[in-house]
């Protein structure tokens, strides 16, 4: 072998060794705080980061892995503090975990503009949670049941199981007297937001929930519906006048202390919840 | 005796891409016997039999001028069909080729392709065949075995079945009996010399044996040039040419 | 020098041969312990599935629905099967079709163009495919069938994108099978007067059907372990469709089931485990069909290798009717059976499914049980005088049996496709005149003769190899086109903005880079020892055939399931959180069976007399190993490292819930911090940032320059040596 090749096999080699090793020292700064789970949370989370870190002198890092992660990694102490889209469920956490709610987030349904519903106060159109839970089970199947254009077909487009969207959603018309229960055949599950405002906008009589923070100036064909008469503002949902709604929550484990507990009371105070409200998200006070 | 010529061969030259392969061969075939064409390797024999049915037609590149009749019909006229001429003349090649197919299979190919369907004609056909390429006595219970589980000497003669089952007017060979050894090689000549009377051979030989044995005519070939093509037992015993004589008596280059 | 020393007893006391033997075979039994680690993990989590729900309830279940706690997997196993059906019936087709083009029909000059560019195929990573699904394909389908479709995310499409992944296994896997075919037999086809299409469909294509096959199986391998494309399109509801064979409706996979729903459960859940024991089943439905792959091959490697008496039109050797009847009559027997067992207990639709499990794995059984048995009885067949014209009736039947399968199969599949469309009786009029047809068209076509029939057979080979092309061209096209003007300096080399709507992917860019790094630093010297090892130092014992076998389940184990692995084992169990180091060991064992295998098999390539030359002169093993072998491999080693790394670079589904940082604000090179990566952002842009188009073409392009860039490299590397050395 040429000697110009053992040199460099030489220097490659001890700068795999070294490089992740210095990269390791110089990665564990003074304060630090990490955050891991759900990919709802994330985008809520980032902001929030970005206007932390001017407040106050912190290495945060924050990332995703989903709700399950953000429970485990907070349980064995990787991550400090955990994001969940969804409650904590009981047997989660074996008691150590503590849930704070830090923001709402709401659904609002919207309809392609076709379907001929009459526009009720502030001109936008609007159904009773009643009359979404019959669409959804499917027991109306056209707009003229609901007061819509009579003969136009509904064509009901949902989230993919399992989606949080979905679940909150679907967890809104269980109140209904009479239950709910969610019609399968027919349905046109997609498993993003960007696909139910596509299918919304391009399929006459499509009724589709999107997030409170989706922005859909860029769709023209889709109007967004009140629910029982409320609009989804950021007042109603904070007051639950607006039903369909679901509490965003941060777990720690145990009290917090520290950098930890300087970071949730930042969030619940004044500056932190004027972040959530700027990324689409509910204030909680 | 009159002798009609079967395919004629004036002038003619072959080109792979820039390489001059053959320069103004002339020859002819005469109509049921056994022509031999031999000469040192690389000196194009098996180039000019392949010429016969176009065979060389499937290398890139390969260009002919000349003249190549098969009674009297011009083989490389634009309008021949080169599928009718291959039916019309078969080619038996260097290394035992049979399908990885059944011996039946093996045999049924040709008569396929050509059209016929009806399965007892095809079991005709398989059993003139093998008959004819002496075969049939030794296959005949293992018709459905691979055509591989032959030996080499019974796979060429498998391939020379193969050929004989569209009943051809002339048999190509490409020096078939150089992968083979003495005793099947022998039984290869044997059968050649039988086929004489149905069919017309040309073989393509290194073994100047071999011509001698059991060819009626022979052309020597040096340098893509026919040298000298005559009557064999003209060559063998009095060679026109000096450079036939040297190769003939092994004092050659 | 004169050298007068004629002693040979051993002077050294250090055999630094037996040393560096142990050490490697050490470094190989690591993969042994990857393997171990990936099962048990898996195993381990699924246990609490098997507990609570039971293992029958799970297979057999028709509802998957989280919400309810219902977990039944068998509109999953369904959705499954259904896409990659789909996706054979597209590719396989497509795929043939193109490579009989390449092998047979096309021009040297034009198939020295045309093999490149179905190589692209392979690099482009399938989150580009799944996005070009998403953005293109899904909207033109909801377009097509606007009665149909709502909006095009469907088995169809789902089956479209798989299909057109598959097509580059299928076309270089069969072409290479068709082009080792001697030239021999094709003269001999040839010089009987039989057209060159004939000389194809006769003789080249049954003498590699082997090869086609094993390219089918792998084809459809690849496709059932597709995991973020398949998500991206298919509308992923877990329903079985109604009627069964609807394209239209939506249908969810394993795959898409596992990246969907792990990032939410709960660790420990039921519902958790019961993703586990899906990856379970996942794994075993992908072993069993690269098992049959590998027989498939060994077959073809037999059939070619020696002439033991293998016919291809008698698949195997040397058996009598008699022998194969009852094995034939023992599948229908147990399919029979699972069949009217099922259809009682259950459904019909269950009946089918449980049925076509029963004839898969009895089939397996099969060829790999009474194999061994037949052989022998089949070398006592051979001293026995065999009888004469035994198999006239059943040989006269064969071909018209055979026929009126393909009819009856023809039929039943236009007339499922035109009930999606027509009534009942217009569905039964467009199949029968369909059939029609096709039984028509053989005489006509014997009429027309057999050039002509040439020019039409090649006439639609041109038109498939054009329509594969085109859907490249039309894919690359739509990327470049749209993802052009997103490129600026600024894109480059800025953080995203506003949820990715603006900004760059600066950090996407350098996460990529630092994920491949640290692969490669993992990879490599594993990789490149393991393949060593096995190539020069192992013998054939069962320790090194057990390596082996963990390195092909490595390599069939789909990309999702080593995603399920890093995140359990090293991102909850061990603690390391989301982490770079996490992606990277997650992706290093990912790439680890491509490594070992190029390593191996270019090693092996380099002749003998190389190394007798070396030992000869006195060298050792390990000297010559590696002055002499190593050195004369680099080629085919280097090709390797460089697949697997843009293999690495362009995968999704492992790094989604390892390493993967949806924002960062910062670069970071700590190995414990999450990283952004092309593939990743590219999917939360697709997926999740509607009115982000631009920003989704530029790190679309930008992914797919990186990755094809090291696919380049990588035929580079081995064009280059393959020119210096030959052998």
């Amino acid at each position: 072998m040429k000697s110009w090749m053992k040199v460099s096999a030489a220097i490659l080699i001890t700068a795999m060794i070294c490089v992740p090793l210095t990269a390791t020292v110089i990665g564990t700064d003074s304060h630090k705080l990490s955050v891991a789970g759900s990919t709802t949370v994330y985008p809520l989370m980032a902001e929030l980061q970005k206007e932390f870190e001017k407040f106050a002198n912190v290495d945060m890092n924050v990332s995703g892995g989903g709700s399950g992660v953000g429970v485990s990694s907070t349980l064995n102490g990787v991550a400090d503090i955990g994001m969940l889209s969804r409650d904590l469920k009981e047997d989660e956490g074996g008691g150590q975990l503590v849930p704070h709610v830090i923001a709402k987030d709401a659904v609002v349904v919207i309809v392609n503009k076709n379907v001929g519903l009459p526009n009720k106060e502030a001109g936008i159109p609007d159904l009773t949670l009643e009359q979404l839970a019959g669409i959804y089970s499917g027991k109306y199947n056209d707009w003229g049941e609901v007061g819509g254009k009579a003969g136009q077909k509904i064509a009901v487009i949902a989230r993919e199981e399992g989606s949080g969207t979905r679940d909150c959603f679907e967890a809104a018309l269980k109140t209904v007297s009479g239950g709910f229960v969610a019609k399968e055949r027919d349905v046109n599950s997609v498993n993003s937001t960007g696909a139910v405002l596509l299918s919304v906008q391009n399929t006459p009589g499509a009724i589709g929930y999107i997030n409170l923070n989706v922005e859909i100036f860029a769709y023209p064909g889709i109007t967004k519906v009140t629910v029982d008469g409320i609009t989804a503002t950021s007042e109603n949902v904070q007051d639950k006048t607006y039903e369909i709604s679901r509490d965003l929550i941060l777990v720690t484990k145990g009290k917090e202390t520290g950098m930890v507990k300087f970071f949730m009371d930042w969030i619940l105070s004044e500056d932190g919840q004027r972040t959530v409200e700027s990324s689409g998200f509910v204030r909680v006070n | 005796m009159e002798e009609t010529n079967v395919i004629d061969v004036e002038k003619f030259k072959l080109w792979y891409g820039e390489k001059q392969a053959l320069f103004d061969v002339s020859m002819n075939v005469r109509k049921n016997k056994i022509t031999a064409l031999i000469g040192p390797s690389g000196c194009g024999k098996s180039t000019l039999l392949r010429c016969m049915n176009r065979m060389n037609d499937t290398i890139d590149g390969c260009r002919v001028e000349g003249i190549m009749r098969y009674h009297g019909q011009d083989i490389y006229d634009k309008d021949a069909d080169v599928m009718a001429l291959r039916k019309r003349i078969g080619m038996i090649f260097q290394k035992p080729n049979p399908f990885p197919m059944s011996i039946r299979d093996n045999i049924t190919y040709g008569p396929k392709i050509h059209g016929i369907t009806k399965y007892d004609e095809l079991e005709d056909i398989v059993e003139r065949s093998l008959k004819q390429a002496v075969l049939w006595d030794e296959v005949q219970d293992r018709l459905d075995q691979s055509a591989l589980s032959l030996s080499g000497g019974q796979q060429q003669r498998v391939c020379i079945a193969r050929a004989l089952s569209i009943s051809p007017e002339v048999i190509l060979m490409d020096e078939p009996t150089s992968a083979l050894d003495p005793i099947a090689t022998s039984k290869i000549e044997d059968l050649a010399m039988e086929l004489e009377k149905d069919y017309t051979v040309v073989i393509v030989t290194h073994n100047m044996q071999q011509a001698a044995r059991i060819s009626d005519f022979t052309g020597f070939m040096y340098m893509g040039r026919m040298i000298e093509f005559d009557r064999t037992d003209k060559i063998f015993n009095k060679p026109s040419d000096d450079l036939t004589e040297r190769y003939i008596t092994g004092r050659f280059g | 020098m004169k050298n007068e020393d004629n002693t040979i007893k051993r002077v050294k006391k250090f055999n630094h041969d037996i040393v560096m033997k142990y050490l490697l075979m050490a470094v190989a039994s690591a993969t042994i312990l990857i393997i171990l680690f990936i099962i048990i993990f898996i195993f381990a989590n699924s246990s609490g599935a098997i507990r609570d729900i039971g293992i029958i309830e799970f297979i057999t279940g028709t509802v998957w629905k989280n919400s309810e706690g219902m977990y039944g997997a068998v509109p999953l196993i369904v959705g499954t099967l259904l896409v990659t059906f789909g996706a054979i019936m597209i590719a396989l087709p497509l795929g043939l079709g193109t490579a009989v083009f390449i092998s047979e029909v096309a021009p040297k000059r034009l198939r020295n163009i045309l093999k490149p560019i179905c190589e692209i195929f392979a690099g482009i990573p399938s989150v580009v495919y799944g996005f070009f699904g998403l953005v293109v394909l899904v909207p033109l389908l909801g377009t097509i069938f606007p009665d149909h479709l709502l909006s095009g995310t469907s088995w169809l499409a789902g089956s479209i994108i798989l299909g057109i992944m598959a097509l580059p296994t299928i076309i270089s896997v069969s072409e290479d099978a068709m082009r080792a075919v001697p030239r021999s037999y094709r003269e001999a086809s040839m010089a009987m007067g039989a057209t060159r299409w004939e000389t194809t469909r006769r003789v080249v294509v049954p003498a590699a059907i082997s090869g086609i096959a094993a390219a089918t199986i792998l084809g459809i391998g690849r496709a059932i372990g597709e995991t973020i494309a398949v998500m991206m399109v298919t509308g992923n509801s877990p329903m079985i469709p109604e009627p069964l064979w609807n394209i239209f409706e939506m249908l969810r996979t394993i795959t898409a089931t596992l990246a969907l729903e792990m990032p939410d459960a709960a660790s420990g859940s039921t519902h958790y485990s019961a993703l586990f024991l899906l990856a379970l089943i996942l794994m075993f439905i992908v072993l069993l069909i690269n098992y049959v792959a590998k027989v498939v091959i060994k077959r073809a490697r037999r059939k070619f290798g020696d002439t033991s008496g293998t016919s291809f039109t008698k698949k195997l050797p040397k058996l009598t009717y008699a022998v194969r009847i009852p094995k034939a009559l023992w599948v229908i027997a147990s399919v029979a059976i699972t069949f009217t067992i099922s259809a009682f207990l259950f459904n019909l639709l269950m009946a089918v499914v449980y049925s076509s499990f029963v004839f898969l794995i009895s089939a397996l059984l099969i060829t790999v049980v009474f194999e061994t048995a037949e052989k022998e009885k089949a070398k006592k067949e051979e001293k026995r005088p065999p009888r004469a014209k035994q198999h006239t009736i059943l040989s006269k039947l064969m071909p018209n049996v055979m026929r009126s399968i393909t009819l009856i199969a023809m039929f039943a599949f236009v007339w499922m496709m035109a009930s999606l469309f027509f009534d009942r009786q217009t569905t039964g009029i467009i199949a029968f005149v369909s059939v029609i047809v096709m039984l028509a068209s053989a005489p006509v076509g014997k009429k027309l003769g057999a050039t002509i029939r040439e020019k039409v057979a090649h006439g639609s080979l041109v038109l498939v190899m054009l329509i594969v092309v085109a859907i490249l061209v039309v894919m690359l096209f739509d990327i470049v086109s749209k993802g052009l003007p997103a490129l600026s300096l600024d894109f480059l080399l800025k953080y995203p903005e506003d949820r990715g709507m603006s900004g760059g992917i600066f950090p996407a860019i350098v996460g990529t880079i630092q994920l491949v790094v640290g692969t490669m630093m993992i990879a490599f010297p594993l990789g490149i020892i393991s393949g060593i090892y096995l190539a020069e130092y192992s013998k054939n014992t069962r320790f090194t055939r057990i390596i082996r076998e963990a390195i092909d389940l490595l390599n069939g184990t789909p990309s999702v399931v080593f995603g399920l692995f890093g995140m359990t084992a090293l991102v909850i169990f061990l603690g390391v959180g989301i982490a770079l180091i996490a992606g990277c060991i997650t992706l290093a064992f990912m790439v680890l069976p491509v490594i070992i295998r190029t390593t191996e098999e270019s090693i092996l390539a380099v002749p003998k007399e190389l190394r007798e030359a070396s030992l000869a002169l006195g060298a050792s093993k390990w000297e010559t190993t590696i002055k002499v072998v190593i050195p004369a491999a680099f080629g085919g080693v280097i090709t390797g490292l460089i697949l697997s790394l843009g293999r690495a670079a362009g995968e999704t589904a492992p790094i989604m819930f390892t390493a993967a940082a949806i924002y960062s604000s910062s670069i970071s090179f700590s190995l414990l911090d999450p990283v952004m990566a092309l593939p990743y952002h590219l999917y939360i842009l697709a997926t999740e940032v509607p009115g982000s188009t631009t920003m989704q073409y530029g790190t679309a392009l930008v992914l797919l320059i990186m990755v094809l860039f090291m696919f380049g490299m990588a035929s580079l590397a081995r064009h280059r040596y393959s020119k210096n050395i030959k052998w």
